[in-house]
């Protein structure tokens, strides 16, 4: 499956690579790249500067949210808990926008040690302090409920949403350009510079996710029965929470918010491979990666040469997946 | 040796459990009874530090509070009451997750014997979710029972924590589950299980300890335990104890308040 998944992304990515509005011959530069002969300026120019920081933008963003997307459903017991959902995106949202229209009144020795780092941090920052709340909010005596999970994830939603609003009226016309610029939902911003900003966070927070695995599994059976099992659970928690923080802010500091990947992929792969979580983890890694890229050339050439917000294909797709998944588990709900 | 002195347990400000004394020996099982709500299941889970307590729990001469979690893994495992689990699991999966408590990688097969233990041979592939409540509860036992596999240890006899083990199952897999509890208690480990069925409980537990309103009434073998007197004090309905034929082990008869046949 891994084996399958690897190749799948590396077809998709050279697909990627190749098709857009530009109109050149990319195919041929890409054969002639693997030949080691020369290609065009024109060619270099758009594959290197323009395509390829956005297939590596793309693969990080993708593998982030579909791996949060699985840590978090571990971590509520439910596969029905998505960053985008529950409002850690949005929380991580108004961390970002904090950032672009208040970043400002930091002291001035914070903004030049954080520098580009700014936004993601605080994004990460955002996103971390949305789900401890959330967390705290669903889950009593562990026990988490999926219907204060969901509703509480609404509520948390909307008022950060209204915070951002806030914050977005506030802001002078230059952080409003920045906002735009920021807020497209989407990956054609995508620079070298913004994979150097988003890229360590989300590493970082895919290189947690091996050792959280067998936690994961372990809490599938409940908490009380996961500490008999021997497993630390509270610091799994706070470290489930940090990885789906870290991941979920990188991606949206950098992509804004773009949903569905965390459910529909973590739920696909479970019909497939079952819900191990060692094998669930690394495989939605790379399917996430997948169909992030592949929603991407959908987003650019099904209007081009203009685009369509990948947040409306990747909603258009993952809409009906989620309603299906929800009335599969509507037993499971006790709503 | 487990041994609880003072156990004071409230929840949510109620007092639950105020001062109780308890005792279990390995090498037999020792039940729980009492009638609902007397806090048969606040004390194992007090035990089982899934509540917090005041008063001191030891197991094996040593302060459970200060045992490391995965050092306690290793030593006893726990049966809950009811387990609903979160994603599809099949049965080999869910019995394997016992084994993550092991120190040493134990053989293959491992699971698949358990489950023979249980009665559940060829479920491997099943899927929990789909099992019914005896058959999940039988799973979960085959879990528990990787978990601390051979009765004894290095470090001493492992335990066994059941909460109502075999309340959910027919008689035959009772029957079967209770035998399974007491060959490894006479192999030597130690077996503490809250208990609903009496004359279960006096057939097979070498010690019956009585709880009434959050305090140990008796402990102590059954025929001291499960006496007419104290039977009607602490369930406040009439009983018959008789013994079973060829033996002395007690029997418990419910006596209807107005029997038909007067």
């Amino acid at each position: 499956m891994l084996a399958g998944l690897t190749v799948l992304l590396l077809v998709i990515s050279a697909i990627s690579l190749t098709v857009g509005a530009s109109g050149a011959n990319l195919w041929t530069a890409l054969v002639q790249i693997l030949r080691g002969e020369q290609i065009g300026l024109q060619e270099s120019v758009i594959l290197f500067d323009i395509r390829l920081p956005r297939l590596v933008m793309g693969i990080l963003v993708g593998a982030a949210l579909a791996v949060s997307g699985a840590v978090m459903q571990g971590l509520f017991r439910n596969p029905l808990a998505d960053p985008g959902l529950v409002g850690v995106s949005a929380g991580a949202g108004l961390g970002a926008i904090s950032a672009i229209v208040l970043g400002g009144l930091l002291p001035l020795t914070m903004r030049e040690g954080l520098g580009y780092y700014t936004v993601p941090v605080a994004a990460f920052l955002g996103g971390w302090f949305t789900t401890i709340l959330l967390y705290r909010l669903s889950t009593s005596r562990g026990r988490t409920s999926v219907a204060v999970m969901l509703l509480g994830g609404i509520a948390l939603a909307a008022l950060t949403g209204a915070l951002s609003g806030i914050l977005i009226y506030m802001a002078d016309d230059a952080q409003l350009r920045d906002l735009t610029f920021w807020g497209l939902g989407s990956l054609a911003g995508a620079t070298w510079e913004k994979v150097f900003v988003a890229g360590p966070l989300i590493v970082l927070a895919l290189a947690a996710t091996p050792f959280l695995a067998r936690a994961l599994n372990g809490l599938a059976l409940g908490e009380a029965a996961a500490a008999h099992l021997g497993i630390p659970v509270q610091r799994m928690k706070n470290i489930s929470i940090l990885t789906v923080a870290a991941a979920v802010g990188a991606a949206v500091a950098v992509s804004g918010g773009i949903g569905f990947i965390g459910i529909v992929v973590p739920h696909l792969l479970r019909l497939m491979i079952g819900p191990d979580h060692r094998y669930l983890l690394p495989n939605a890694a790379l399917l996430g990666a997948s169909l992030l890229i592949l929603a991407d050339m959908i987003s650019r050439s099904i209007i081009a040469p203009a685009e369509l917000p990948i947040g409306i294909v990747t909603a258009t797709l993952g809409g009906p997946f989620f309603l299906w998944i929800l009335l599969r588990n509507r037993s499971l709900l006790d709503l | 040796m487990l041994t609880a002195t003072d156990i004071r347990v409230s929840l949510s400000g109620t007092p639950v459990l105020n001062g109780l004394d308890f005792r279990a020996e390995p090498g037999q099982i020792t039940a729980i009874v009492g009638p609902n709500g007397s806090g048969k299941t606040t004390l194992l889970r007090a035990m089982t530090q899934e509540l917090p307590y005041e008063g001191e729990i030891r197991l094996g001469g040593a302060d459970i509070a200060l045992i490391p979690g995965w050092d306690l893994a290793a030593r006893r495992a726990v049966l809950p009451q009811a387990s609903r689990i979160a994603f599809p699991f099949t049965v080999l999966e869910i019995v394997r997750f016992g084994m993550m408590a092991c120190a040493d990688p134990p053989p293959p097969t491992r699971a698949s014997e358990a489950l023979e233990r249980v009665g559940l041979a060829g479920f491997e592939g099943r899927f929990y979710q789909e099992l019914s409540g005896g058959e999940q509860q039988r799973v979960q036992l085959a879990r528990v029972l990787t978990q601390v596999w051979d009765p004894v240890g290095p470090e001493g006899p492992r335990w066994l924590f059941l909460d109502e083990p075999v309340s959910s199952l027919d008689i035959g897999h009772q029957l079967e589950v209770m035998d399974l509890m007491a060959d490894y208690a006479a192999a030597g480990g130690g077996v503490v299980a809250v208990m609903h069925d009496l004359n279960l409980t006096a057939m097979y537990a070498g010690s019956v300890a009585m709880l009434v309103r959050g305090k140990l009434e008796a402990q102590g073998v059954a025929r001291h335990v499960l006496t007419d007197r104290i039977l009607s004090a602490a369930y406040g309905c009439r009983v018959q104890v008789g013994v079973a034929p060829g033996g002395d082990i007690p029997f418990v008869l419910p006596q209807a308040a107005s029997s038909p046949g007067g």
